[in-house]
């Protein structure tokens, strides 16, 4: 790891962590940062950058940066969002940790309405949604008005809220857990902090992973009603031709699904630097005291998550079939109904349990124990789901052109 | 055209890897629930199920219907505002709640509190 700039600040109430892993064009969130109507002392700006590039996007903005670091993973390599979430968490000196998008525009009261909502529950872990714009000639980012990119071209503008907050049918979906996320530093210690499972490398991940254990661990989830950030289009902002981990079909993480579900609270694989903080070691972390596991820089190399020229996508120790679930064991598979793991049913284990060397096996054992007239509905229900969603899409896709069209014809 | 095409092939990705989600969500809501049909005696407290969509509870209730899974109610949670604060205290008390895993993280600010009642099952 090296350090190209350290906080000078003694005790800020806000550390602002924000990433780049050699892709980000524009760091303009810094230039709103710069125009905030709190004490420039009350927060601070960390950069982590994953590889070894020093970008130059930065530099016209260099004198709101309190600490820059990089990494220095190498370039073979694939980006782990979770391992820079949680080098920011370790040399935060503030009480209240932000992990936000860096190419987003805020207004100069966002830094107040965080330490404010904090003053009011301490016990939170707050959200700020974001509003997001589609229009192309917004770029390269020209600082555009706030009225401009919740006007015309954007997508998620309901009344002038987001969508995502308005909402009550879907919200993991449609709130955007990863424009900003806040935290108390000694509550993400407490959990600790992001999990660093090889199920969260490359574009399925998120701090969302810490909103849920932080959940489970007792903490209220907010999502701010009246601040909010503002986003505009730039190329490759879906994460196309990204290595995926497990998700759910719309990008979020089955991992981090599983913890909400099943109540966890620390992560799968943990940082040893958080380790340390967690067991009150340490309070701050130092120069070169930020821990990356070797097994990390093998399991994370380009070249073992490809499948010929393609991404070896979601790979993972934990696979739904058949309604069982399947855990990959050293000494071969297990799987098991899911209701298993609820305590009242733990007593038929061994009743239930399956165990196989391979998967195969596994397989054909546990088509045995489905009874064959279930197993003829299912590809009945794969076909009805196909044309029930696709109509419900299209249906879905209709409206909003509607709405779009009445909207433009009421406007103009 | 290209461009056309990738935009295509990525909608349709997107969409097979929803459905693909749906399906394996819902076998493994019929399994379980068939599977603890079999081990629960007839006449014991009674099941409901949440879901997140009618689609869903048709299909579960053609499947009881049919007698392929135990006697059950429904609830179909579409919005927040479908589970009503007054409801999640009878819950608890005497049914077995069987809620998807789906339904449970679309509304889990709502559905995590009657987690740590005892019996809440999320499939």
């Amino acid at each position: 790891m090296k350090v190209i700039k350290q906080s000078a600040h003694p005790s800020p109430k806000v550390s602002l962590i924000l990433l780049d892993w050699s892709v980000r064009e524009s760091f303009h969130l810094l230039h709103y940062l710069s125009k905030q109507d709190v004490d420039r002392d009350l927060f601070e700006v960390i950069i982590i950058e994953y590889y070894s590039r020093v970008s130059d996007a930065i530099r016209p903005f260099e004198d709101q940066v309190d600490s820059w670091l990089l990494l220095e993973v190498p370039e073979d390599c694939y980006y782990h969002k979770h391992l820079m979430y949680n080098a920011g968490i370790v040399v935060a000196k503030g009480d209240i940790c932000v992990i936000c998008d860096s190419d987003a525009m805020v207004k100069p009261g966002f830094i107040r309405s965080i330490i404010t909502e904090f003053e009011n529950h301490p016990n939170t872990v707050l959200h700020i949604d974001q509003f997001r714009n589609a229009r192309k000639d917004l770029y390269p980012f020209c600082y555009p008005d706030f009225s401009e990119v919740t006007g015309r071209g954007c997508i998620n503008n309901v009344g002038g809220k987001t969508r995502g907050v308005v909402d009550d049918k879907d919200l993991i979906h449609n709130r955007n857990y990863g424009a900003c996320m806040c935290a108390r530093r000694d509550a993400l210690i407490a959990i600790g902090g992001a999990d660093e499972h090889i199920d969260y490398l490359g574009h399925i991940c998120g701090p969302y992973d810490m909103t849920f254990r932080l959940v489970n661990s007792g903490h209220r989830e907010i999502w701010h009603q009246t601040e909010f950030m503002y986003h505009t289009w730039h190329p490759g902002q879906a994460g196309a031709d990204n290595y995926l981990g497990p998700h759910d079909g719309r990008h979020v993480s089955t991992t981090a699904l599983d913890a909400l579900i099943s109540g966890r609270i620390m992560p799968l694989d943990e940082n040893e630097s958080l380790r340390v903080l967690r067991m009150g070691e340490h309070q701050y972390g130092c120069d070169g005291e930020f821990n990356i596991s070797p097994n990390h820089l093998i399991a994370w190399k380009k070249a073992n998550l490809l499948e010929g020229k393609k991404w070896a996508a979601g790979n993972s120790s934990r696979k739904i079939w058949h309604g069982f679930v399947v855990d990959q064991m050293i000494d071969g598979f297990v799987a098991y109904p899911r209701f298993l793991e609820h305590p009242e049913f733990s007593r038929f284990k061994n009743q239930l349990e399956v165990h196989a060397a391979n998967e195969e096996r596994l397989n054909e054992r546990l088509d045995h124990l489905i009874p064959f007239r279930l197993r003829v509905v299912f590809p009945v229900v794969t076909v009805f789901t196909y044309l029930s969603r696709a109509l419900g899409l299209t249906s879905l896709y209709l409206q909003r052109r509607w709405g779009r069209f009445t909207h433009h014809g009421t406007q103009t | 055209m290209k461009r056309l095409l990738n935009r295509f092939a990525t909608r349709w990705s997107q969409f097979r890897d929803e459905v693909v989600g749906l399906i394996r969500g819902f076998q493994l809501l019929i399994v379980n629930l068939a599977l603890i049909g079999n081990l629960r005696p007839a006449g014991l407290e009674p099941i409901t199920v949440i879901v997140d969509s009618l689609r869903e509870a048709a299909i579960l209730r053609l499947l009881w219907i049919v007698r392929l899974l135990p006697c059950h109610k429904i609830l179909v949670v579409r919005r927040t505002c479908d589970l009503s604060l007054s409801m999640q205290s009878d819950f608890g008390s005497e049914s077995l709640l069987i809620v998807t895993s789906r339904a449970f993280s679309k509304h889990y600010p709502l559905l995590a509190e009657l987690r740590h009642q005892r019996r809440l099952v999320v499939l």
